[in-house]
């Protein structure tokens, strides 16, 4: 299903063109400066930078032809609109496809463009840089890197075609409001921006006000604190099948963010049947059980937790029971034994991406993230790529480090400002403020409109330009996806390996052996996170002693636990009566951390 | 109906003059016919036996061929090993639109060595459909009803447990392959028939050191040698040796997970819930059977047969899971009538009276699509000598039964063997086919028992009747057109969890035959209070009709009439009523 990719790009680029200026004449109230910042930032350039899934079948095929040797590119599944769920495997000679593997995982959330970007220009420049940089070359020859760099391509689709809209979905034929009717009533263009945004309809019966730290926003009112609400707030859409809802039954069925197994939450919006009900998302599961070699995940999305690393919560189970256990239900929180992991990898990921802030991570729910770790028993690294920061943070910055970040830094979140509202409100205001200073096209001012729905009624639309809060404007683009792409090298570098240190042969008697070894791990990461020496799927080193003597005392094969990284021994003997001379072979074996063999013969003292 | 079952008396006794003899309550040449039996079946089925998968499939195909109104056959999908996964469709073809009668779920053998839910289910679609035309009750069953059986749902795990040496045990699993001691090999140390026997059983060695010795009682069984003296055996765990020759002896079985763990509702991962397998719906038997059961909003009711222990399970499986009380209500009346219809059967709670297991097949079939299930674990050790197994020092029930009942047949001599491993050792234990299991003689009674069971089940689904539709002229061309719909049966139209989570859609109560204005569900007839429904006033949507319930409705009409009200429930059926 690859076809001519270029040929398309002409459309939406116009599309995004006509649709922002229709936005943008209707937002009031800008700055001067922000108003010139408008004449810079085009969201046309953006349409043509970012990829179509026509265009990223093509740039995948254009990097794998241009590295034959280096990349491979599968189609996984397909999604309902017939899609391709690519897997691209990059990595050098013979044992590409049975060594320690970083997985990423991109775009399950539909809106989140960038994280396909970040993918394929790590692909890209990994595999570009193969045979040129030594420390790459020399990476790329040890590990393998698997991308799966679009994992909800009907969603991400709908960046690309009008009217603009932030598509959760895949193409699934559902009926969300059980009418006899499915995907009877979406978002609609009301007021023919060729967007859609929020609408919200004057009325003191509604639940919402005007935010007076940003009065753009519109947030619940807290009555119990005395504010009134008044306004309805709803998707910009008509009520379509007359039943007095709002986009209720939108185009498409599932959501792959939110449709795997941690966390999930049957009967929510867009999460499907069931857990791995949609095929793009089994698909993934799929793929780890099938490469046993992932070591470690990289996830781009919703979640982040290398700006906030998870941390270890002694949570009480049921009824008091351990967590972890039939008795006490699933672990809430991950293990003590991982903590650190996490806050070392965060820290070098904020060191090497000059990053900073602190985005808001979506809840761990049916998301892929936290699958990785509690189901799949990986250690995973989750980000948002790139995230608006208040301006006010950003010049702190600015005067501080100055670092690199590709626009999407900017300075502490810690000092978020004491807003009221949760933090979502606290990120929502951040983003204003920095699409106002920077893109204020990312920002569609309320304009009345006239809507069939509610006659008599004044109905104004308006709102976040979609996409304009997950994804950078195309000038920062490179910057954001080189920064990701230092990482993703970094990270790739930090997959355990397994090493024998030695194998010792001391003699106990006549044809009486005592062998030791010692097996260690010269990766960073050990050769097991502690959930995943209780989850199934990873797999344990296995140690063998090959010998024609008997093996007295010890195991012939023998499954050992978790190996630290950073040089970490673990020693193992056998007492082996065999005949003097003949040679003995002891063999450490992981899919994560390679295979290792050293053959000594049984002699001495 | 009378006249028809009259008529074909009539037709039977005419043939049997022709043959010369003449009695009027024979059925059957040369017998009296017994009842809740079908005298004359047209498809013959052995019920002492218990049948492979392609058998299965045979008597699935001769009772369609020989019922075509009453009974198809097809497949829901494919095993692991290829082998489809039957479905007997059981329902009056004739009478209604199958997709619109409140449904009955079957299926049987999740577990691979609890086989003999397949021959009850099996039983039921026989049973149903060569009774009909006989029994009133059957016949309304049927125009009512439909039933989906599925006898197995794991016919590679059936399969092997049929045709392989195993035990009463094994394979508990189906048939994908698993690397269970995580050594990155897939079933290489599994149980093996040593002595070539065709059975696995145990392994026991001579050991003056050992702590068992044979009962005086009976010899074949090994008991504990008292605290004070010396025993005289050991045992060495099941017949097999070290394959793989890490040491350990049978550590790697075939397939490596279970199948009733595989559900998504509350599944959580292996290292919470052994046999969870990587995640909800990895077999593909699992994901046919969820497909199925999603496709058809018109199932109601469920069972899903295991063996054994004698019980009548419901979820939830997880203390924290909570089944929702109007539900509850409704399980209990169930459960009170089957421990009625099923002496030594006890109605349980899965996590409260037996475990806690996350991500069965019941909490999903419940949880996620809210419909009433229960699981009946087969047999029990009750039926040995019908009355409740007590513990005894010197014998079992199991081993007076196999010496009283069964001569012996149940019991593989211990015999001796010399063990690649332990030397010499002697094997010997009962077969596969006791213990979970009932011999030949009580599988028909223990099958038409359970049956009754879910055709209780089956009758008790919602029922929706128009019960009445009246009129009322309001003047100025209006007439108020007033339907009390009712649920005659005990289960809802949707249970409490399908409600609150809007699962299926609701009961729609259609008004045609003139001009809608307005419409309104009378919450409180005696006092006249209603809730208007302000949308698309004609089509009133009624989220349940509680059993033995009914709700009422009303529009306001402009011009038109006759008025046709018709109740679309879409697990208690359609029906419509005219207004005078």
């Amino acid at each position: 299903m690859i076809v001519a990719p270029w040929a398309r790009a002409a459309r939406p680029r116009a599309v995004w063109h006509v649709a922002l200026a229709a936005g943008v004449t209707a937002l009031a109230g800008l700055s001067p400066t922000a108003a010139a910042a408008q004449q810079g930032a085009s969201w046309t350039a953006d349409a043509s930078r970012y990829h179509t899934h026509a265009r990223l079948t093509a740039a995948l095929e254009s990097v794998r032809r241009a590295n034959p040797s280096l990349v491979t590119v599968e189609e996984l599944a397909r999604s309902p609109g017939g899609r391709t769920v690519h897997a691209v495997r990059l990595g050098a000679g013979a044992t590409v496809g049975d060594r320690p593997a970083l997985l990423i995982l991109a775009n399950a959330y539909g809106p989140h463009l960038v994280g396909s970007e970040i993918a394929l220009d790590a692909i890209r420049r990994l595999a570009g840089a193969y045979g040129r940089d030594t420390a790459i070359t020399a990476l790329l020859d040890r590990v393998t890197i698997y991308v799966l760099p679009r994992l909800n391509p009907d969603a991400a689709e709908a960046a690309f075609r009008r009217p603009l809209h932030e598509r959760l979905r895949n193409e699934a034929v559902t009926d969300d409001d059980n009418d006899g009717t499915p995907d009877d009533d979406g978002p609609a263009d009301v007021n023919g921006d060729g967007v859609i945004t929020m609408m919200r309809v004057t009325d003191p019966t509604g639940d919402w006000m005007a935010d007076p730290d940003e009065p753009m926003l519109m947030r619940r009112a807290d009555r119990a604190k005395g504010e009134r609400g008044t306004h309805r707030v709803m998707v910009e859409s008509r009520d379509a099948d007359k039943d007095g809802q709002f986009a209720e039954d939108p185009e498409g069925g599932t959501d792959i963010s939110i449709n795997f197994t941690n966390g999930y939450e049957f009967f929510a919006d867009g999460a499907g049947d069931h857990q791995f009900s949609a095929d793009e998302s089994r698909a993934v599961v799929d793929f780890y059980l099938a490469h046993p070699n992932i070591a470690a995940v990289y996830v781009l999305g919703a979640q982040d937790n290398l700006m906030r690393p998870w941390e270890h919560r002694r949570v009480p189970g049921i009824g008091g029971n351990p967590q972890g256990t039939s008795a006490g239900g699933p672990y809430s929180a991950i293990l003590a034994e991982d903590e650190p992991y996490f806050a070392e990898v965060s820290r070098r990921f904020k060191a090497t991406t000059g990053l900073t802030g602190t985005p808001l991570s979506a809840s761990l729910t049916g998301d892929p993230a936290s699958h990785a770790y509690y189901d799949m028993g990986r250690f995973v690294f989750a980000s948002r790529g790139w995230w608006p920061v208040a301006p006010a943070d950003t010049t702190r910055r600015a005067a501080g480090a100055g670092a690199a970040a590709g626009g999407a830094g900017g300075a502490a979140a810690a000092s978020t400002p004491a807003a009221s509202g949760d933090a979502s409100m606290t990120e929502q205001r951040a983003a204003v403020r920095w699409l106002r200073a920077n893109r204020p096209d990312g920002l569609i001012a309320w304009t009345p409109v006239q809507h069939p729905d509610f006659p008599g009624q004044t109905v104004e639309v308006g709102g976040f330009h979609p996409f304009a809060r997950w994804n950078p404007p195309a000038a920062q683009l490179d910057s954001v996806t080189g920064t990701h792409a230092r990482f993703i090298q970094q990270l790739a570098g930090m997959l355990p390996q397994i090493a024998i240190r030695d194998v010792r042969v001391a003699r106990v008697s006549d044809r009486v052996f005592r062998v030791t070894a010692h097996v260690g791990n010269d990766g960073y990461l050990p050769t097991l996170a502690s959930i995943g020496a209780r989850a199934r799927w990873p797999q344990r080193v296995r140690l063998e002693l090959d010998t024609r003597g008997e093996i007295a005392s010890g195991r012939k094969i023998q499954m050992l636990g978790a190996i630290a990284g950073s040089g970490a021994t673990e020693e193992v003997s056998w007492l082996v009566v065999g005949d003097p001379g003949s040679s003995i072979t002891v063999r450490a074996s992981s899919p994560v951390a390679g295979t290792v063999a050293r053959t000594v013969t049984l002699q001495g003292r | 109906m009378h006249m028809h079952i009259h008529h074909r008396m009539a037709l039977a006794g005419a043939a049997l003059l022709l043959s010369g003899l003449t009695t009027p309550l024979a059925a059957q040449a040369g017998a009296l016919a017994a009842l809740g039996s079908p005298p004359d079946p047209k498809v013959p089925v052995h019920w002492d036996r218990w049948f492979d998968h392609a058998t299965i499939g045979k008597i699935g195909r001769d009772l369609a061929a020989a019922h075509p109104n009453r009974c198809r056959l097809g497949s829901i999908g494919k095993s692991h090993e290829g082998r489809d996964l039957w479905v007997i469709t059981v329902t009056n073809f004739d009478v209604g639109e199958e997709r619109k009668k409140p449904g009955m779920y079957i299926d049987g053998n999740i577990h691979s060595n609890e086989i003999q839910g397949s021959e009850y289910s099996l039983y039921t679609a026989w049973w149903l459909c060569e009774m009909a035309d006989r029994v009133p009750a059957v016949d309304s069953l049927l125009d009512e009803r439909v039933f989906y059986i599925v006898p197995t749902i794991n016919p590679d795990g059936r399969e092997h447990y049929l045709k392989q040496a195993n035990t009463a045990s094994s394979p508990r699993t189906g048939a994908v392959p698993r690397d269970n001691d995580g050594d990155g090999l897939v079933d290489e140390d599994i149980a093996n028939d040593l002595n070539g026997d065709g059975h696995i059983t145990m392994m026991r060695r001579r050991n003056p050191n050992g702590r068992l010795v044979t009962s005086p009682e009976d010899s074949r069984f090994m008991i504990g040698a008292r605290a004070d003296q010396p025993g005289e055996w050991e045992m060495l765990g099941q017949e097999g040796f070290d394959q793989d020759g890490d040491g350990s002896v049978n550590e790697d079985p075939g397939g490596g997970y279970d199948p009733n763990r595989n559900w998504p509702w509350r599944w959580v991962p292996q290292y919470v819930q052994g046999g969870a397998d990587a995640y909800p719906g990895s077999l593909p038997e699992t994901r046919a059977v969820m497909r199925f059961i999603i496709d058809r909003p018109n199932i109601a009711g469920a069972q899903s047969y295991h063996n054994s222990g004698g019980m009548i399970l419901r979820g939830p499986g997880v203390p924290q899971d909570e089944y929702r009380p109007a539900d509850v209500r409704v399980y209990d009346q169930l459960g009170a009538v089957g421990e009625q219809i099923l002496p030594g059967y006890r109605y349980m709670i899965v996590w409260k009276d037996l475990y806690t297991a996350w991500g069965g097949e019941l909490d999903w079939i419940y949880g996620a699509r809210g419909i009433l299930t229960f699981s009946n674990e087969l047999f029990t050790p009750f039926k040995y000598f019908e009355k409740p197994v007590e513990r005894e020092a010197y014998d079992s029930p199991q081993y007076r039964f196999d010496r009283l009942l069964l001569m012996g047949e149940a019991f593989v001599p211990w015999t001796p063997f010399d063990h690649p491993q332990y030397g010499p050792v002697e094997i010997g234990g009962f077969k596969k086919n006791f213990g979970r299991v009932e011999p030949g003689f009580m599988i028909q009674a223990e099958a038409h028992r359970n049956m009754m069971f879910t055709l209780y089940q089956a009758g008790q689904m919602p029922l929706v009747r128009v019960d009445s539709v009246m009129t009322r002229a309001m003047g100025g061309g209006l007439t108020e057109v007033t339907a009390i719909i009712a649920n005659k049966r005990l289960a809802p139209t949707h249970t409490q969890q399908d409600v609150e989570n809007d699962i299926s859609r609701p009961d729609w109560i259609t008004l045609t035959g003139g001009d809608v204005v307005a419409s309104a569900i009378v919450t409180n007839p005696l006092q006249n209070i209603s809730t208007e429904q302000t949308h698309r006033p004609a089509r009133v949507n009624v989220a349940n009709i509680p059993g033995m319930g009914t709700v009422t409705v009303r529009w306001i009409v402009r011009g038109g009439g006759p008025f046709t009200v018709t109740a679309d429930s879409p697990k208690g059926g359609v029906h419509s009523a005219r207004s005078r």
